[in-house]
């Protein structure tokens, strides 16, 4: 029995590994391949041999993860698409966290310290929604229960890609602008204004690729999910 | 007697909707079901049928939840969805037109031809 539940083990890792299958689809071929071993039984075959015949039937793992991948075209690589972007953003924005607070202190000028880091954890939140977004996509099944009670406005968005991607990079936009200002207004520049310049570079950098990013992640998840809607019609 | 491949997957989609008219059932139930109704002519590589239950999910054709019984092992039911209904009703009207247009096609032909 041991024997059985090990090679049960090695099989469901095999097709895991594929990246295609859910753990639901994998507990699903589980139950079937026990309810086959199961049915098996008054054969006389004992349990290893029974294994043997179930998973024969249930077929070759790596044609099965093909049809599942047919179901779900392009899931495995945008899940590894995704985890790729969420380490880079992830490392990014640390760094440039820890680089902000090296500058703030070397310059000693607590507001652009302050409007400095105000400006990259603006940018850290957008750039997290927005893997957030791309994550709930990669998951969301059209049609499932949780597009159901995402779908709100979505379906209006998705129809809109471009008044969506304008609409972050406006309020991004317009974010970083008073920013600016606010700084310009109460900072008189120091004399290390290369590196306050380069601080702001830094920051308007990152400030720039995250809306990028959450506008993306919006705009898949809302197209995911008005497909979703269409299905319900 | 063979059914060949290409006939297997087109009728796929008919036999699972039709084993749920009869009501709720699991994956392993509808196989089973199928492979009885057909004589055990029509022999899936069972699990290919999953792929396709999420596909009509997926349509919409499907609703599917877990259900854990008292003793036992958790499954997954699936049952049609009033599109699923709709879906079967334009299946069986085609399968059935096909049925008739061969039967009047051999009807002239004494047989084994």
């Amino acid at each position: 029995m041991a024997g059985v539940e090990q090679s049960l083990g090695e099989w469901r890792r095999s097709l895991a590994r594929s990246g295609v299958l859910s753990e639901e689809d994998l507990d699903e071929l589980e139950t079937h391949v026990r309810d086959t071993i199961e049915d098996l039984e008054p054969t006389g075959l004992s349990q290893e041999e029974a294994l043997l015949v179930a998973l024969r039937r249930v077929g070759d793992p790596s044609l099965l993860a093909v049809e599942f991948e047919k179901v779900r075209p392009g899931l495995a690589w945008a899940r590894r698409f995704y985890w790729m972007i969420a380490g880079v953003l992830t490392f990014g924005l640390l760094w440039q966290g820890a680089k902000l607070l090296i500058y703030s202190s070397a310059l000693g000028a607590s507001i652009v310290g302050l409007s400095a880091a105000a400006g990259a954890i603006a940018a850290l939140v957008l750039a997290l929604g927005g893997v957030a977004a791309v994550m709930i996509h990669s998951t969301v099944r059209p049609g499932g229960r949780l597009a159901r009670r995402l779908q709100g406005g979505a379906g209006w968005l998705s129809k809109r890609p471009f008044v969506c991607g304008v609409g972050i990079l406006a309020a991004t936009g317009a974010a970083s602008l008073a920013g600016n200002l606010t700084l310009a207004r109460f900072v008189h520049f120091p004399a290390e204004a290369g590196s306050l310049s380069e601080a702001l570079f830094e920051v308007a950098l990152v400030a720039s690729v995250s809306p990028l990013i959450a506008a993306l992640g919006l705009f898949l998840l809302a197209r995911r999910l008005s497909r979703g809607a269409e299905l319900q019609t | 007697m063979k059914i060949d491949k290409e006939l297997i997957a087109a009728s796929t989609t008919p036999l699972i909707l039709s084993v749920l008219l009869e009501g709720e059932s699991y994956g392993y139930e509808i196989i089973k079901k199928v492979k009885e109704a057909s004589g055990a002519t029509i022999d899936w590589s069972e699990g290919m049928v999953y792929p396709a239950l999420r596909r009509l999910e997926d349509q919409g054709l499907l609703e599917a939840r877990w259900v854990t019984p008292e003793s036992g092992r958790r499954r997954r039911y699936y049952s049609l969805t009033p599109k699923g209904r709709k879906a079967l009703a334009a299946e069986r009207q085609a399968w059935l037109s096909v049925h008739s247009t061969l039967t009047r096609l051999w009807r002239p032909h004494p047989w084994p031809a």
